[in-house]
């Protein structure tokens, strides 16, 4: 019986129904999509902000008056490797070394000393016991160093702008470096202290310098957790208990204390402008998207009561008439209790297939990567549309069955 | 009556007498304007949102002369500026610390500012006789707050710390007359750091080459590049997700107009079957429903503002300026969907014989 009264009902109202299947299908569609949106959100914002360069850089340790004098102390490149070894090994994204050293160059007539700094551009970095290989290089933690011409290798250098502006130098021009040859092989510009440099591929600077194995320092950059209350302690006056959560969580400073660790005679440090900058960006990013979702899945279940009351209040006839013909309120809202569900779950499945569309756009056009897709989204799609399919009906039937048959069917309210 | 007033006496007796009814069709209205309004309003005020809090991020331009010194007194003109937002002059300088040989030529160096900025400081920025101590040398000479330092040829008192991660952990800072005074370059900077609104650096660039004819001036790539495709990546994700909410509120908002339209089947063949005219019912209708869409298009500006304001404060801690246009665009937007979503039934209402409809098929 109740399964012919609701084939009817749909039948005979293709229309209405329709219409309330797409209003649920709209709105969860909005809701996962934004779901989606904003439970990705952190992970892809911070990836973005590495734009802004490393926020860990280790140099070699300084302890006492020695440390501070003029003589040179070094890293040790076969530590670099290890970076890719400590408990957020996977936060980790970009590593490049630096080997800073005093050169005399020669170019024509002219003589200077200038700064050459060796390091490596694009590297495989080999990882022992794993399959791949890690992309490390400048490239992976200042993608700014634009580089006009290729990078260096062997007897060739890339010059920094303002130098070769100065000297005149194009790509492919001649000069000496500590009085070996090279080529000139591209200009590097970025408007900072590099514009006025040279640079080496690290081993050739080493080989240059006999620093066979060493580099002044190490800039490394971490996808990290944003800083709390917490995490601004002093580990050294933690508990046992709040050093390991502390060690645990991947702030800029535990992830700056386990690369420490590996480096021997090394210090880690944030760099504070680009590690503190980002966690508050971060914050607030996350915030702003948890916001703007919430307040539109608010009114997108609103908005979806409003159909499911304007679509039962035309319907207070029929209410009525099977009423008068002797059907109790239990019957009756059962009916209308299971076109809610039918209603509901047809749109919250078709929502959800909507959304899946919607995210994978997002994603894409935005940070060129697919937004993690969610299984936990499907249940919740599902629930909140039979949620508010259920709840936007119970308000128009629970009048309904209040009014009385003779007044309803008469056609007063 | 005339038939004018025949007409407003239908269309507002039919307003009255249905007000359960006409007030969802006014709150679905009003509720997808609010969600379109703050929507909208959030991403056109992103760019100032976010550009504020990327501000930490430090200077994305600086100007210096190769082998000297800038005379301060062209600070004024950078005031004027207007894409210019904040400007920080620097003076650099060897020094002697605590006669000791530290630093790479025995000195190290020395750098006079007008404030810590977004110096990651422990204890204060120096006052008059007072100086800011680099984290490594801080380490290697094992000094404390307090303590007295001879620089150059004048003590000074540690006032903290700073820590950078940076060449400034190698330095000492001092107060910019102050490092004027010690190293006799009265009146001269080496350095203006400078914030540039993102986006107009370029433009800005040539006006400060124009009013300091003699300095260089580079945009930082670190910063500038980084923060405008970040900017941009920012603004195109609430766009997208912009245009998600008012399609999907759109198309919701449609579905309950049509519904009360629907409803209302029987009573527009009521009205063919007593001779009114097609375009007669039409207007009437249509009329209901420009009134429906301006008083929930009007009512949803409002608590979309409100909603906007109050997510900008959460996030950011300041208000959005919300752009005039919003007003008309919300209106025209609730009527526009209100009369849209209502026409399309209403028309096949139309088409239909009163028998039929009467008739309950």
């Amino acid at each position: 019986m109740l399964f012919s009264l609701l084939k009817e009902s749909f039948l005979r109202q293709k229309k209405a129904a329709a219409l309330m299947v797409l209003s649920v299908a709209m709105g969860t569609a909005l809701t996962a999509s934004l779901i989606s949106v904003s439970l990705d959100i952190k992970g892809k914002v911070s990836k973005e902000l590495r734009a802004f360069g490393a926020n860990i850089a280790v140099e070699p340790k300084v302890e006492g008056l020695a440390d501070l004098a003029g003589q040179k102390r070094h890293l040790r490149q076969e530590d670099i490797y290890k970076v890719k070894t400590v408990f957020w090994r996977h936060n980790i994204v970009g590593i490049a070394p630096f080997l800073d050293e005093q050169a005399v160059l020669v170019s024509g007539a002219k003589k200077l000393n200038v700064t050459a700094v060796g390091t490596w551009f694009q590297k495989e970095l080999p990882l022992p016991g794993e399959a791949g290989t890690f992309k490390a290089g400048v490239e992976t933690v200042s993608p700014w160093w634009y580089v006009e011409g290729a990078p260096p290798e062997g007897a060739s250098l890339v010059i920094g702008a303002s130098l070769a502006d100065e000297l005149g130098l194009k790509p492919g021009a001649a000069l000496f470096l500590d009085e070996k040859p090279f080529t000139v092989s591209g200009t590097l510009s970025t408007g900072g202290p590099e514009d006025d440099r040279v640079f080496l591929d690290l081993a050739g600077l080493q080989e240059l310098k006999g620093l066979r194995g060493k580099v002044s320092r190490v800039l490394v950059s971490a996808v990290t957790t944003p800083m709390d209350e917490f995490a601004y302690k002093d580990p050294s006056s933690m508990s046992k208990r709040e050093y390991e959560k502390w060690y645990c969580t991947g702030y800029v400073t535990s992830i700056a204390k386990q690369v420490e660790e590996v480096f021997e005679g090394g210090r880690a440090k944030p760099i504070w402008q680009i590690a503190q900058t980002e966690g508050r960006v971060l914050e607030r990013m996350s915030l702003l998207i948890y916001l703007l979702s919430a307040s539109a899945l608010i009114a997108s279940a609103l908005g979806v009561s409003t159909t499911m009351v304007a679509s039962l209040l035309r319907r207070l006839d029929e209410i009525g008439l099977m009423k008068s013909i002797g059907a109790d309120s239990l019957q009756i809202s059962l009916i209308f209790l299971f076109e809610a569900l039918i209603i509901g779950s047809a749109g919250g499945l078709s929502g959800w297939l909507i959304s899946l569309g919607a995210a994978k756009f997002i994603g894409q056009a935005v940070f060129g990567a697919e937004l993690t897709r969610r299984a936990l989204l499907f249940p919740v799609s599902l629930l909140s549309a039979l949620l508010i399919a259920t709840g936007g009906s119970f308000m128009p039937i629970r009048r309904a069955l209040r009014v009385k048959p003779v007044i309803v069917l008469r056609g007063g309210r | 009556m005339t038939g004018r007033k025949w007409f407003y006496h239908v269309l507002t007796s039919a307003l009255r007498q249905r007000k359960g009814r006409v007030a969802v069709a006014v709150l679905s209205v009003g509720i997808a304007s609010t969600v379109v309004v703050s929507a909208v309003g959030l991403s056109s005020g992103i760019r100032r949102l976010l550009g504020g809090e990327l501000k930490a991020y430090g200077a994305n331009m600086i100007v210096s002369k190769k082998g000297g010194h800038i005379d301060a007194a062209m600070l004024d003109a950078l005031k004027g500026i207007a894409g210019i937002e904040e400007f920080s002059p620097q003076l650099y300088s060897p020094v002697s610390l605590n006669g000791l040989p530290v630093g790479p030529d025995g000195q190290v160096e020395m750098i006079g500012m007008t404030g810590a900025h977004s110096l990651n400081v422990s204890g204060r920025f120096p006052g008059e006789g007072e100086v800011l101590i680099g984290a490594d040398l801080r380490a290697g000479l094992g000094l404390k707050t307090g303590d007295s330092v001879k620089l150059g040829g004048s003590v000074m008192t540690v006032s903290g710390f700073v820590e950078t991660g940076g060449p400034e952990d190698k330095a000492v800072i001092l107060p910019l007359p102050s490092a004027q005074r010690l190293t006799g370059l009265e009146g001269k900077i080496s350095a203006v750091l400078i914030r540039g609104r993102p986006g107009t650096l370029d433009e800005t660039a040539k006006v400060i080459a124009s009013v300091m004819p003699d300095a260089d001036v580079k945009t930082l790539r670190q910063v500038a590049g980084a923060e405008e495709s970040f900017l941009r990546k920012i603004e195109l994700l609430l766009a997208l997700v912009t245009v998600v909410v008012v399609g999907a509120s759109a198309i919701s908002v449609s579905s309950t107009m049509s519904a009360t339209v629907l409803e209302r089947l029987r009573e527009i063949g009521l009205m063919k079957a007593l001779g009114g005219t097609k375009k007669g019912i039409g207007r009437f209708y249509l009329m209901e429903a420009v009134i429906i869409g301006a008083g929930g298009g009007t009512a949803g500006f409002l608590t979309g503002f409100v909603s906007a304001q109050a997510v900008s404060k959460g996030a950011f801690g300041s208000y959005i300026s919300m752009p005039v246009y919003l007003v008309p665009v919300s209106i025209v937007t609730g009527l526009v969907i209100a009369v849209a979503a209502s026409a399309l039934p209403l028309r096949a209402a139309l088409i239909e014989k009163p028998s039929v409809v009467l008739r309950g098929e």
